[in-house]
């Protein structure tokens, strides 16, 4: 059976993670979504401790996703897994915080389709050809 | 005022970025009418706790920009940077996106 990469959306938006989907529709992976630290951590154990790739939205409603990624770079099974960080574009402290935690991108509000793609090639490698 | 919206432009704009269908993005459409309604009742109920309503505009800015409705994205991101907010201006905004949200769901049951 062929490899599928696993992408975890980290998002409380049900919106943003339908579209978020809708962009992924054609590439090879199995996108999944959690609300929040807990539930990525959960996502994470359950695939081998390790993730191909993890969309986290910084402002989520009841948690930052700052601290979330501090906490993933912190911990060993977790530190190296790619991590592109969702923000706003006016919320440049966001990005400036993200890199010092070792982000390895981000994008962001508003981002289309190919944006996404060309972020996740860049920085993860993934073979995500449609 | 929320800017009025040519919904049938806006479908087929998602359906040719993301190369899926009408109903895909009709789907799409429904959760953000959805969201929008849950954000509404929160805004309401906490009109006097300003610090609650931030992350409910912050949200709903981020969720209006990614669904290239620009403007009303903009318009929502102004009022949570305003620093005097008062309860007026909110039930205004309120009241707005409550209409935009009517004319979204008429475009959806249409």
């Amino acid at each position: 059976m062929a490899y599928s990469n696993k992408i975890i959306i980290v998002e409380d938006s049900k919106t943003i993670v339908k579209q978020i989907k809708l962009m992924l529709t054609h590439v090879n992976a199995t996108v999944l979504n959690v609300g929040g630290g807990f539930g990525l951590h959960k996502e994470i154990d359950s695939y081998g401790h390790t993730a191909d790739l993890i969309l986290l939205d910084v402002n989520l409603k009841h948690e930052s996703g700052l601290d979330i990624l501090k906490e993933l770079r912190e911990a060993e099974p977790y530190k190296n897994i790619p991590v592109i960080i969702i923000t706003e574009s006016r919320l440049k402290d966001n990005v400036i915080q993200a890199k010092k935690y070792k982000a390895n991108s981000y994008l962001t509000k508003p981002f289309t389709k190919q944006m996404l793609l060309d972020k996740i090639a860049s920085c993860t490698g993934l073979d995500i050809h449609e | 005022m929320i800017n009025l919206v040519n919904f049938d432009k806006l479908v087929e704009t998602h359906m040719e970025e993301l190369g899926v269908s009408k109903e895909d993005i009709l789907d799409l459409f429904q959760d953000f009418f959805s969201e929008l309604s849950e954000s509404l009742m929160e805004l309401r109920e906490n009109i006097d706790d300003k610090k609650a309503l931030d992350p409910i505009l912050h949200n709903l800015k981020g969720i209006l920009l990614n669904l290239k409705l620009e403007e009303q994205g903009e318009q929502v991101g102004h009022i949570y940077n305003l620093k005097d907010l008062s309860k007026e201006t909110l039930e205004l905004v309120i009241k707005d996106l409550a209409v935009f949200g009517g004319e979204l769901k008429d475009y959806l049951d249409k």
